[in-house]
């Protein structure tokens, strides 16, 4: 009874004059609603059959919920530069709207004879489909970095590489991943401007919360080819979409300082079965998408480890940096130096199972964004982005045989989330060089190893070029300046 | 409430810092910097310094809020009975702040417009491991290689923000972006160590103050979506409209004044870096194929403490040579208080991989000077037999005489490919 009294007064506005929508709409209102009703919905409802199968095909239950959660609109992916990374990348965009004007210009026609003075009831219910996709796509945003995941601290190997040897997207990423806990903030403020736009009181605040975080996420994929420009602009334009209602309000009562009494619409819900439904689904979808898609993504993140870093452990004790003190190929000792493109410069065994080694000589760099993998060998954040002459050997230890099974890791991968037409086509680039690329991409190398004292690691065995090669690795201990804590000094300088 | 946070906020907005002042008046008007006028929007309010760094930093404004719980106290006894005028002095409490926290966002806004705030890393930078940054250098050189106007445009809001905050209707518009706009760089201030933790704390203190006043009338529009009621207030004094409109011009002259010699440094000098020449053709990273010390030569090597790595030659009058040694890290943040072109240290601030010599060369001489100790001088004699080679001798800052071969390298940075294309680099 207490919400009846509540909303009473709201209701005797109602009739009051000032109730803005209370009045008919204008032909112009009628048609861009027209154009948005089907705008809208050609950018959230997945048209594409494969995103169904796909839908379905999926194996456990937050796979499922994720697929939700991450729909982006492409009628036809331009295989351009542009069409990927830049402006052309807004073609569906494009696309949609030039169907909603023409579809628009239809309607109107048909209707035209139409007695009709508001569409009130639609718009209300198109501002819920927007607000709750809004909602369920950036709450699983702010969960992956709520469970710091989407951007890793960096890898030993990464510390080591000069910062012209990253790609820009790397380092857009790896500079958030620095600061784990300014990662898990950022979380936060998505997943509470996803919660807030659920509920209709405090939607007005919670969009311009998202539209001013994935505006400025929107601009810095742009500016560091984050490659997902597109997906973050989708929930600006959206919020700004939600927050059309509040703006005539909001300049009325604080720039030309006239008293507002807001009126909105709400469906009258006025038989019991119609409450009921309508705020079981509503409850439903928030737990779902918010309470148990947050527990989901800990137990995909913790237990199932879908991740971007692999989680085999290494060698045990084994991980650091080496210096490549003896470097032997077929037998004869190579000396130090930056410039040879055979003998390495220095080695890394990451706590999980990868070995990196410097050599001076160019490699095909891995421009993935190395999305969360099922396979250690496919998990390949570590190498995306990172040049200087680096391999990365995901490796399998026979402790009995004191051998290394290797495999080089930049190969294509099959699934990329952030990028679902990534995986469609390395596929075919796949097949296109089944010949000797496949072969090649799969060769396995076999090392054996000794570890004659804790910080030192003897590897031999054949190369790619089935040269035999003898390694002494020695780690060095190393302090890295980025884990420095600047608060702790009086002085100028320090020396580590 | 309403006195002590009247006094706590003048205390900490009127600059009461002599050294402020001193700053201020030593600018010389003939040899104006953008940086002289940065000076004047930056004032930090710290009072006492016990520490740079955590709680302790905030100490002056505790003191602070002693005094104004004092002062609060007096008032009361002081005042018969209540005035009724503190609507007024809110209202000016609100102007002065407005204009405060205006000032501070046009001070950072126009550095970020014409990107001399956080310039694009240098060359050597490019050679430095990722490891070797302290995080605030990390954050700036990643932020510096932002492409598509990124950090111009934070710039504009933040602009644009400070010219709402000028007008009182606009102000609730211009406060809110800087709301959003402080509380990132205040997080990014505690996460990356910047160094700004105080003063952007102080500034998203103003702007939150500005906020609350609107904030029942939104809450009435917005969350209840019940009548609200707009703001009503008459000043009852008011500067005379020639007064207000001067202040306003001025603000604006500032504005644009500050905007021009900002751009015209952007635009002709290298600022924060040298703007003295390096040698012609130099530009480079340079592999050290040769290295004798006292006349022993000294094969390459990853481990040895005393041979060169490789050398960066930056196209002002800079090098720096990678050792493998642990070297002293200059700890200082990012300042933009500095200007001569021998006390431009930013280049070497944060960067914990590579020695930085500033050079001077007369002839075939060419002397060298540790950026982080004055007294680490080295004298070489430099010849160049080819376009791409470098050679030196001569004395270092040790004593030791050294004989140096340098080989240009041509290096392709992953940094410049972008991702679009496939890209084969080392």
């Amino acid at each position: 009874m207490a919400t009846l009294t509540l909303e009473n007064p709201v209701q005797s506005h109602e009739t009051g004059a000032t109730a803005a929508s209370g009045r008919p709409w204008t032909g112009w209102e009628k048609f861009l609603f027209r154009v948005a009703f089907i705008f809208f919905p050609l950018l959230i409802i997945p048209v594409d059959y494969t995103w169904y199968l796909k839908l379905f095909s999926v194996k456990t239950f937050f796979a499922f919920l994720n697929t939700l959660t991450g729909y982006r609109v492409n009628f036809y992916p331009l295989h351009t530069e542009s069409g990927r990374w830049g402006i052309g990348a807004y073609s569906a965009w494009g696309v949609s709207l030039l169907i909603a004007l023409a579809g628009a210009a239809i309607w109107t026609l048909l209707v035209r004879k139409s007695k009709r003075t508001e569409y009130n009831n639609l718009y209300y219910w198109l501002r819920v489909i927007v607000r709750y996709r809004i909602a369920i796509g950036i709450i699983a945003f702010g969960f992956l970095k709520f469970y710091p995941m989407q951007m890793p601290t960096p890898s030993i190997s990464n510390l080591d590489t000069n910062f012209g040897d990253y790609n820009t997207y790397k380092i857009y990423w790896q500079v958030v991943g620095v600061s784990i806990w300014y990662e898990v903030v950022l979380g936060i403020v998505e997943i509470l401007g996803g919660i807030l736009v659920l509920f209709r009181q405090t939607t007005a605040i919670g969009a311009v919360l998202v539209a001013g975080v994935l505006y400025n996420i929107a601009h810095a994929n742009i500016a560091y080819d984050g490659g997902v420009h597109v997906y973050s602009s989708l929930f600006v334009l959206l919020s700004l979409f939600v927050l059309i209602p509040y703006i005539p309000h909001l300049w009325k009562l604080l720039i030309k300082g006239e008293n507002v009494t807001p009126h909105y619409y709400y469906p009258p819900l006025s038989k019991k079965w119609q409450r009921v439904a309508f705020h079981s689904a509503k409850y439903v979808v928030i737990f779902v998408f918010t309470i148990l898609f947050g527990i989901l993504r800990y137990d995909v993140h913790y237990h199932v480890g879908q991740l971007k870093e692999p989680i085999t452990p290494g060698l045990k004790g084994a991980e650091g940096y080496y210096n490549v003190t003896e470097f032997r190929l077929n037998g004869k000792d190579l000396p130090y130096s930056p410039l040879d493109s055979v003998r390495w410069q220095n080695a890394v065994f990451e706590k999980w199972s990868t070995l990196v080694y410097k050599v001076n000589k160019p490699f095909s760099i891995s421009l993935q964004n190395g999305t969360p993998n099922p396979k250690d060998v496919d998990r390949n954040y570590e190498l995306a982005g990172i040049a200087g002459g680096r391999r990365f050997l995901y490796y399998k230890a026979d402790l009995k045989k004191g051998q290394l099974v290797l495999q080089d890791k930049n190969r294509p991968s099959l699934f990329d989330e952030d990028n679902p037409d990534a995986g469609k086509s390395s596929a075919k680039a796949k097949k296109k060089g089944k010949g000797q690329k496949g072969k090649k991409d799969d060769q396995k190398l076999v090392w054996n190893f000794s570890r004659p004292s804790a910080d030192r690691i003897i590897l031999s065995g054949l190369n790619d070029h089935k040269d035999s090669i003898y390694v002494v690795l020695d780690r060095v201990k190393k302090s890295y300046p980025l884990r420095l804590d600047r608060s702790k000094y009086t002085q100028q300088f320090v020396t580590q | 409430m309403f006195r002590i946070v009247f006094i706590f906020l003048l205390l900490l907005t009127i600059p009461l810092d002599w050294h402020y002042y001193g700053r201020i008046f030593s600018i010389s008007l003939f040899h104006l910097h953008f940086q002289d006028l940065f000076q004047v929007t930056n004032y930090v309010p710290r009072f006492i310094n016990f520490s740079y760094w955590g709680i302790a930093s905030y100490a002056g404004w505790g003191i602070t809020l002693l005094i104004a719980i004092a002062g609060a106290l007096v008032w009361g006894f002081a005042e018969k009975k209540p005035a009724d005028n503190y609507g007024q002095l809110y209202y000016w409490l609100r102007v002065i702040i407005r204009f405060r926290l205006a000032l501070a966002l046009i001070g950072y806004g126009v550095i970020k417009l014409f990107p001399v705030q956080i310039p694009y890393p240098t060359l050597s930078d490019l050679h430095t491991a990722y490891g070797d940054f302290l995080p605030w250098k990390i954050y700036y050189l990643s932020t510096g290689v932002a492409s598509a106007h990124y950090e111009q445009t934070l710039g504009a809001i933040e602009l644009l923000s400070a010219i709402l905050l000028f007008y009182r209707r606009t102000a609730i518009v211009g406060a809110s972006i800087a709301v959003a706009l402080l509380v990132n760089i205040v997080l990014a201030n505690f996460a990356y160590q910047l160094g700004d933790h105080v003063y952007s704390v102080y500034l998203l203190i103003l702007a939150i103050f500005i906020v609350a006043y609107d904030v029942p009338r939104l809450y009435n529009l917005l969350v209840k979506e019940r009548f609200a009621k707009a703001d009503d207030f008459k000043p009852l004094a008011s500067l005379r409209p020639a007064v207000r409109y001067g202040i306003k011009i001025a603000l604006l002259l500032f504005i644009v004044f500050y905007a021009s010699l900002t751009y015209a440094s952007y635009s002709k000098s290298k600022w924060p870096y040298a703007d003295v020449p390096g040698l012609p053709g130099a530009y480079g990273v340079y592999n050290v194929r040769e290295f004798k010390i006292n006349n022993t030569e000294l094969p390459y090597s990853a481990t040895d403490t005393t041979r060169w790595q490789d050398v960066v030659f930056e196209k002002w009058n800079v090098l720096s040579v990678r050792i493998n040694k642990h070297l002293p890290i200059d700890l200082a943040g990012p300042q933009i208080d500095y200007e001569a072109d021998s006390l431009r240290d930013y280049e070497s601030q944060g960067n914990g991989g590579r020695v930085f010599y500033r050079y001077s060369a007369k002839d075939s001489t060419i002397v060298l000077t540790n950026k982080n100790s004055n007294t680490d001088k080295a004298i070489f004699k430099i010849s160049r037999p080819d376009a791409s080679t470098i050679i030196l001798s001569g004395i270092d800052g040790h004593r030791d005489s050294l004989y140096v071969v340098l080989d240009k390298i041509k290096k392709q940075y992953l940094l410049d490919k972008g991702r679009r294309k496939p890209v084969t680099v080392n």
